[in-house]
């Protein structure tokens, strides 16, 4: 069975190209219902700032702008190193895959090391929704807590898609060391590939909603 | 077996789309501190839509599969913004006196909006 996937394809498949694009409709089918999952949260995000657009721009001022766009070069820049892994794997750069999915894996570790600090920081200053949350306006202070607990939703499972892609890099490095991946197998890198810029593609969304609004 | 049909993105195309998506992300930040009223959000998604477009179309090669696959990112697309676009505009409407009246609509047939002062109350908010 092995043998099967790794040189040609598995029985139920007319061929290897048939195999590898349905393994790709199948990992568009699950970024689909992550679509959706993302979605509900960006839409409480839109009917919440709609309605309270000063509270929003005010919580807003609290989050870390240099932090948040160095996260953001961040993530772009494991997306290359993504792609060039996808690329390292077609072209049966062994050497070069082993690096580019280190490397990516490493940018992930980093973006969420400095989240984690921005995360402290909110704890300490008291932005974390419950008990503990202060702000200076009683009147906005509901609203701007309707912010913090869309920004810990949203960010926070996000987050847990950067840890859980964690995990995917570590079996494909583990894989790749074992040189099982090459232009004749290429999926798992490719299919890998997928989710990881979609994680992406929910920064590149996240990063201007929660810190960009109201800075001028 | 080689899988001789995948399209190989060659890695001078993928510099050149993190080379832009780096530039952009640059620009929405600059722009997010120019004072350019409802202009603001308007650039700032018509940025982030576009970063994302070039990461599907590029990094996720969507513009090298199937009919069948592109149409299921479009699916996806779609109901995402069915699912934000309908509930906005009841949100935009019923909490927001302000906007009917903007709308020129008589009061019989705007009786579902919430006024001014139970507003604040109304949507579930924490204490």
């Amino acid at each position: 069975m092995a043998d099967a996937t790794h040189a040609g394809h598995a029985h139920h498949f007319d061929d290897a190209l048939q195999q590898r694009d349905a393994s790709t409709l199948g990992m568009w089918i699950f970024l689909v219902t992550e679509v959706m999952f993302f979605g509900g949260l960006f839409t409480a995000y839109v009917a919440y700032r709609a309605l309270y657009p000063d509270a929003f721009a005010h919580a807003s001022h609290h989050l870390d702008v240099t932090l948040g766009t160095f996260n953001t070069a961040v993530l772009i820049t494991s997306s290359l190193t993504m792609a060039l892994a996808v690329w390292s794997a077609e072209t049966g750069r062994r050497g070069m895959l082993l690096l580019t999915l280190l490397l990516t894996a490493a940018l992930g570790a980093v973006f969420l090391v400095v989240k984690g600090f921005e995360y402290a920081e909110k704890f300490s200053h008291h932005l974390v929704p419950g008990p503990s949350f202060h702000w200076p306006e009683a009147a906005e202070a509901p609203h701007v807590q309707l912010f913090y607990s869309l920004y810990f939703a949203m960010t926070g499972l996000h987050a847990l898609h950067m840890v859980i892609g964690l995990g995917i890099l570590t079996w494909l490095v583990l894989g790749a060391r074992r040189g099982r991946f090459g232009p004749a197998y290429a999926t798992p890198v490719q299919v890998s590939g997928l989710y990881w810029h979609f994680v992406d593609i929910v920064w590149i969304f996240l990063f201007p909603l929660l810190y960009l609004i109201g800075r001028h | 077996m080689s899988d001789a049909h995948t399209h190989v993105v060659p890695p001078r195309v993928y510099v050149i789309i993190f080379l832009t998506l780096m530039a952009l992300t640059a620009l929405t930040t600059w722009v997010a501190f120019i004072d350019l009223g409802v202009l603001n959000v308007i650039i700032m998604l018509a940025i982030a839509g576009f970063k994302a477009s070039l990461v599907v179309l590029w990094f996720m090669h969507a513009r090298y599969e199937s009919q069948l696959t592109r149409l299921t990112i479009l699916g996806a697309v779609f109901w995402l913004l069915v699912l934000i676009a309908m509930s906005a505009s009841d949100v935009f409407i019923r909490f927001r006196p302000e906007a009917v009246a903007r709308l020129g609509l008589s009061p019989e047939t705007t009786s579902f909006v919430v006024p001014d002062d139970e507003r604040a109350a109304a949507p579930a908010a924490p204490h």
